[in-house]
């Protein structure tokens, strides 16, 4: 370097660089962590499509955050000694966490898409209250499927993934086991009272507005995974943005340490 | 000829009754039955207004395939001697004929209409109001009778309504379809700056090799020059190690 002063001024600059780096890793990796805690209990949803990849995306956002934030230290320290092999270390050790970040948030963008309707549909009318499993993967799966849709079609006031008519436009496993006299939708789409029983299952059969739950769940069910996939897609895409430029500064100090 | 024969009897229901209308079965009113016709029963609405008479009158629900082969009226046809409705109309179920005092409102809804396939479980019951079939069209015709079964009054038949069919769910293609833009570009624009950080880091290998074997000598003066001044005395190992490491990428 010509001057002391510009190299100062680049050193500065690389450090804050990688303080903001660290930060944002350590901030990744708790989103990533809230992600795979699943606050709203979906992974059975996902499971039983074989959709569980956003999972490992947020699990490797985990491990990458936390793996930014480690390596913006070693980048400072070798910033502050202008130690070549520090930087080298820093750099590819980088570069390589920069990949599984890059995957990771691919991963996620990408399976975002995979949340259609559909999906959620076929799956609920296949695995919903069935009692003909064929092994016992699909019985964990049957059962892990059809607590979610109890629990969602109760607590969230909706029911179906389009609505009750879900029920009747399609034949299904819940169809096959319950009469359309006695069960034309699940009693969960009931309108509940305080104790959790149908106000009035009559009126609920006939889907009186007020005693049957009219509007579908796919916002409850899609709306929190698509908002955290999002997270998890896009505020990573922003760090490695970021790491991208520092990056690049860092291979050229290196480059001028010793000449 | 069947239709004139109806007609004959309204015009004579008519006539003998003046408050008496020409009017058929109604499916429940969309805003009251939100989804109806299901797969296996419909809701009517009761026969409101349809007749009003001072004495006791009992209200007959006829149901009947539209494919049915005969039209004629029996008051002991149920739904398991007419084979669901095939070969005749089947009596569904007997109520009192409900009062024509203005409009019901949406509170007893229950009592406002009817629903026809209620029933699964009608072994020993005189009407069984027992599931219909699926995809399959009904009709309806509401007849009134006093105390000793005697005809007073019958509604037109209702236009068919049919039963709705429910798809396989195999048939659903849960495939996305089409990308979205974002995933597009965040992919696009990743693969590249992971590219040229590649390309990048090779780049500083290279040159960072260049340079050194060409200007060993000077960058090897000017590191000690700066840092040995200090320690030129006490150090001469540890100067010679820092040597080495400064030559060390040279090969």
């Amino acid at each position: 370097m010509k001057g002391n002063g510009g190299i100062r001024c680049f050193q500065v600059l690389l450090i804050i660089g990688n303080v903001v780096i660290g930060l944002a890793g350590l901030a990744l990796t708790a989103e990533c962590i809230y992600f795979v805690s699943d606050q709203n209990q979906l992974y059975p949803l996902l499971n039983a499509t074989n959709n569980v990849d956003i999972f490992a995306a947020a699990w490797i956002g985990i491990f990458t955050g936390f793996a930014f934030f480690l390596l913006s230290i070693l980048g400072i320290i070798g910033v502050i000694k202008s130690s070549r092999r520090l930087l080298m270390a820093y750099i590819i050790l980088m570069f390589i966490v920069y990949c599984f970040e890059a995957a990771s948030a691919i991963v996620a963008a990408t399976q975002r898409d995979f949340f259609t309707r559909n999906l959620f549909l076929r799956e609920m009318l296949e695995y919903y209250q069935n009692t003909n499993p064929s092994n016992n993967d699909q019985q964990s799966k049957i059962n892990g499927v059809t607590d979610v849709w109890n629990r969602l079609m109760l607590t969230k006031n909706c029911c179906g993934v389009n609505g009750p008519l879900d029920w009747q436009n399609y034949t299904s496993e819940f169809r096959r086991t319950h009469s359309d006299a006695e069960y034309p939708w699940p009693q969960q789409c009931c309108v509940m009272n305080g104790n959790g029983e149908p106000l009035n299952l009559a009126l609920c059969r006939l889907g009186a507005p007020g005693y049957l739950k009219l509007q579908g769940c796919y916002d409850e069910i899609a709306g929190p995974l698509m908002r955290h996939a999002y997270g998890v897609a896009w505020f990573g895409f922003a760090i490695l943005c970021f790491a991208f430029f520092v990056l690049l500064a860092t291979m050229f100090y290196w480059m001028r340490i010793e000449c | 000829m069947g239709a004139g024969r109806y007609l004959l009897a309204a015009l004579l229901a008519l006539l003998h009754y003046d408050l008496a209308r020409g009017v058929a079965p109604l499916l429940c009113s969309s805003t009251i039955c939100a989804i109806n016709p299901t797969l296996n029963t419909i809701i009517l609405e009761k026969p409101y207004c349809f007749y009003t008479s001072s004495s006791p009158v009992t209200v007959a629900l006829y149901v009947a395939r539209n494919s049915a082969e005969s039209n004629k009226l029996e008051l002991t046809n149920t739904y398991y001697t007419t084979d669901r409705g095939r070969s005749a109309p089947y009596v569904a179920a007997t109520f009192k004929n409900p009062v024509c005092a203005g409009d019901p409102t949406t509170a007893d809804i229950g009592e406002y209409v009817y629903r026809v396939g209620d029933n699964e479980n009608c072994f020993n019951l005189k009407f069984c109001n027992g599931p219909l079939l699926n995809n399959t069209a009904y009709r309806f015709l509401y007849a009134f009778y006093d105390t000793s079964n005697v005809l007073l009054y019958q509604s037109s038949w209702s236009a068919p309504i049919t039963t709705k069919q429910g798809k396989n769910p195999s048939s659903i293609d849960t495939w996305p379809g089409a990308r979205s833009g974002g995933m597009i570009v965040l992919t696009s624009i990743l693969s590249v700056l992971m590219f040229l950080l590649l390309a990048g880091l090779v780049a500083a290998v290279i040159t960072s090799l260049m340079t050194q074997t060409k200007e060993l000598e000077p960058t090897r003066h000017e590191s000690r020059s700066t840092h040995v001044p200090q320690k030129s005395e006490g150090a001469a190992p540890s100067l010679s190690g820092s040597e080495r490491y400064s030559t060390n990428p040279q090969p």
